[in-house]
């Protein structure tokens, strides 16, 4: 005994246990997870330290914790528990603490779980833009008939896209500054809880190349056991951010490189839309099999607040997006109009948000997976 | 006072056994049930008692020769109760007895089963070896008495009544229906060992070297099938480097939630059979908690001194064979250490817990949900005892006993 004194965060205890953790009193400590644990690496294994440090209030400990991240939530600990503290829930509620704590700004990841708030939040910034535009109307007709007499429906003439690059580029830009602020604040703490000291990311940088190749072929989760059936739909949804991604640059690319106007790209015919409507299916499906699947196994497994706004946002986003695409070729502009809306309102949302929602899980997961390559402390198994 | 002076014991196992005598011994007249064809139950299948290590034959032949010469005591062997009616005072109870084939005059004088050819796996030995169709339940039974496997036999087959020449052989005896009048009843009917098959992550039965604590028992014991040998099931090869697995099945609530509490002191006490066996020999106890309760810590610190006697607090929760040896590796994360770690061994200990019979066929008494029988007070004039009401040690057990036998006998006078 080295005569450490434990100072527990009860203050803590209690928000984890209102976010998800409500089992975690229950863990005595068999190690049973630690074992059917396939991801968790020999030298130090997860979960069951967690859960002692989780049952002790050990905030910063846990914060600094590289392997709250490296846990893909496969549930094989939960499923084995037997005590069904659920180990799986702990750590996703670890995770939640974790986005909060490295938070650039509280009041905002505060929300991280509200999806109500966040849509207030949204459609504040959108009816901003709305009014700076001078459009108050949504479902009046901003749309004019072509020389054949349809009528063609533009978005563009309704909220122009050079006004909606001006809000969502800095807040794209907002986002990336606050993911870097928390990346670096995560990385210098695992850095010290390692006992690396005043280390730099730099030398780390050889293990970016592999973590991201382990990340596009999600390999991690196909080790995973009782929820290897989220491997694809993680990956649809993940690559339909990719392929979206990749869309909203293309159009970028069209309208402030080639100089083209907003909705000369917007014909059926221009590759730009096949990759951007194959992006909204996937993302429509593999939000509705995630939700599915969590909605089948409530029973053994938690979800929490956090997990189901971060999957229904992307969900709608998918429905929005593609539903105002249908009305619009249709030519309801009323309905087509107040979806956009919507649609730009989620996507607000989703940008705010990103830093302090589950999709912040993203960064942090991802830098706690290039510090186990760097210093050897993942399964070979996964790698 | 009722003026039924009778005890129904549903059981007689050292529980069972306990209530009859002391009640019977006050002078109420006690019928004893048990389905095995022999008294002492799960104690008469141990090789030796905690926490003094003697042989459970002590205990149970002071018992036998109680019960034998006292009148009041009515022992049913292969019976079953099958129905129960009535108040307390006045239970009309219907015993189904099951023919042995085996008449009182028996001499035990074994031609029966030399003349058998059929065999049948031994129950008594947890199906590690096999007996004659006709066998001696074991070599202490009580009653000491042949009986004969009629599931076993060829049909047409009456070898063994030409053989015994005594006419005990009696083939074509029948079920017998008996209603006893009863003013009280005791349920004795203790426990069975938590199914292996059950434990997926621990090899589910289907590993030759991995058995369980009871089977331990029967390996250690000079009634076993190795006559007292460890020898592991494969290649009978001495086992030397033995883990045992604690909790396995308890405190689980994919399997059984209660602690059984008596299987730390059982391994702790197997440890100790395979280091008085063999000199080179090792054993390692994997434990999330080791629960040896008061004056028990005694045999807990006993083992801890002995350095061949390794305690390793981590569940095991992954097994695996190696095919060519037949060896057993274990997967756990020590958690005083901090880290992941597997043990090979000869031969791996399941300490399976103690399930009680009555889960899921209570009978007469109300059970919870683990299946234990909840508090008399539910049904007036039906107790329950021994590991029957909770999962407790032999001589708590005892204890219990002499405590029910008198709720027994009090509810008699007061109905």
């Amino acid at each position: 005994m080295n005569g450490t004194i434990i100072e527990p965060d009860l203050g803590f205890i209690k928000d984890l246990t209102a976010s998800g953790a409500e089992s975690l009193k229950k863990c005595y400590q068999c190690a049973t997870c630690s074992v059917v644990c396939r991801i968790a690496p020999e030298g130090s294994p997860f979960p069951r330290k967690e859960m002692v440090w989780a049952q002790w209030g050990l905030k910063d400990k846990l914060a600094a914790d590289p392997d709250v991240w490296l846990c893909h939530n496969c549930g094989d600990c939960t499923t084995n528990c037997p005590r069904g503290a659920k180990p799986g829930d702990v750590l996703g509620a670890l995770r939640k603490a974790t986005i909060e704590k490295y938070a650039m700004i509280r009041p905002l990841a505060a929300l991280g779980g509200n999806f109500a708030a966040q849509f207030i939040v949204g459609a504040i910034v959108i009816t901003g833009l709305l009014l700076a535009i001078g459009h108050t109307n949504v479902l009046a007709n901003y749309h004019s008939v072509d020389k054949n007499g349809h009528l063609r429906i533009i978005f563009n003439n309704f909220i122009p896209t050079h006004d909606i690059d001006k809000l969502f580029a800095p807040l794209f830009l907002l986002g990336v500054v606050t993911a870097i602020y928390g990346i670096r604040r995560f990385w210098n703490d695992i850095c010290d809880a390692a006992g690396l000291g005043k280390y730099t990311g730099r030398n780390a940088l050889p293990s970016i190349a592999p973590t991201i190749g382990q990340v596009l072929k999600h390999n991690v989760f196909a080790s995973c056991g009782e929820n290897s059936d989220r491997k694809t739909p993680h990956l649809l949804t993940f690559f339909a951010f990719i392929a979206l991604f990749i869309t909203t640059n293309w159009a970028v690319f069209y309208l402030y490189v080639l100089g083209w106007k907003p909705g000369d790209y917007s014909s059926l015919s221009n590759p730009l839309k096949w990759l951007g409507n194959a992006g909204a299916i996937m993302l429509i499906a593999g939000s509705y099999l995630l939700i599915k699947n969590r909605k089948a196994k409530s029973e053994k497994q938690t979800s929490s607040n956090f997990d189901w706004s971060l999957l229904y946002l992307v969900f709608f986003i998918g429905v929005t997006g593609t539903a105002a695409e249908a009305f619009r070729i249709v030519g309801a502009y009323a309905p087509a109009q107040a979806v956009y809306v919507m649609h730009l309102i989620f996507i607000a949302q989703l940008f705010i948000f990103a830093p302090y929602s589950k999709l912040a899980h993203m960064f942090y997961r991802t830098t706690a997976m290039v510090f186990a390559k760097h210093t050897g402390r993942e399964l070979k198994a996964a790698a | 006072m009722a003026e039924n002076k009778s005890i129904l014991v549903v059981g007689g196992g050292i529980s069972g056994i306990s209530v009859a005598v002391e009640a019977a011994e006050v002078g109420y007249k006690v019928h004893l049930v048990e389905r095995n064809a022999y008294l002492g139950g799960r104690v008469a299948q141990l090789n030796k008692y905690f926490p003094k290590l003697c042989p459970p034959y002590c205990g149970l032949e002071i018992n036998f020769r109680r019960i034998r010469p006292n009148p009041d005591i009515d022992v049913l062997t292969m019976s079953e109760v099958v129905n129960i009616q009535g108040g307390p005072g006045n239970f009309t109870v219907t015993v189904k007895t099951n023919p042995r084939y085996i008449n009182s005059a028996c001499t035990s004088c074994g031609k029966c089963a030399e003349a058998c050819p059929a065999e049948r796996a031994n129950g008594f030995n947890y199906g590690m070896d096999r007996t004659k169709a006709a066998y001696l339940p074991h070599t202490l039974a009580f009653p000491m008495r042949y009986v004969i496997d009629r599931s076993a036999c060829a049909s047409g087959c009456k070898a063994c009544e030409a053989a015994c020449k005594y006419g005990a052989v009696e083939l074509d005896q029948q079920p017998v229906t008996t209603e006893l009048k009863v003013g009280s009843i005791v349920y004795a009917t203790g426990w069975k060992p938590y199914d292996m098959g059950n434990l997926k992550l621990l090899g589910e039965g289907k590993m030759k070297n991995v058995i369980s604590n009871v089977m331990m028992e029967r390996l250690a014991s000079p009634g076993g099938p190795t006559g007292g040998k460890i020898l592991r099931p494969s290649d009978g090869k001495e086992a030397k480097v033995v883990g045992f697995v604690q909790c396995a099945g308890s405190r689980d609530e994919n399997h059984l939630s209660h602690c059984s509490s008596i299987c730390c002191m059982a391994s702790i006490k197997q440890a100790f059979y395979l280091r008085d066996q063999y000199a080179d020999s090792k054993a390692e106890i994997f434990y999330i908690d080791l629960r040896t309760p008061g004056r028990y810590e005694k045999f807990l610190n006993r083992a801890q001194a002995d350095e061949n006697i390794k305690f390793t607090k981590g569940k095991v929760a992954a097994v695996s064979e190696d095919p060519s040896t037949g060896d057993i590796t274990v997967e756990l994360e020590d958690v005083f250490a901090g880290t992941k770690r597997k043990a090979t061994v000869d031969m791996l200990v399941l300490a399976t817990g103690m399930e009680p019979e009555m889960k899921g066929t209570a009978g007469a008494a109300s059970v919870s949900q683990d299946g234990f029988a909840l508090a008399d007070i539910q049904k007036p004039g039906i107790y329950s005892t021994g590991v029957a009401k909770s999962p407790v040690d032999v001589m708590t057990s005892i204890q219990d006993a002499a405590g029910t036998a008198l709720k027994a006998m009090q509810s008699i006078v007061r109905s």
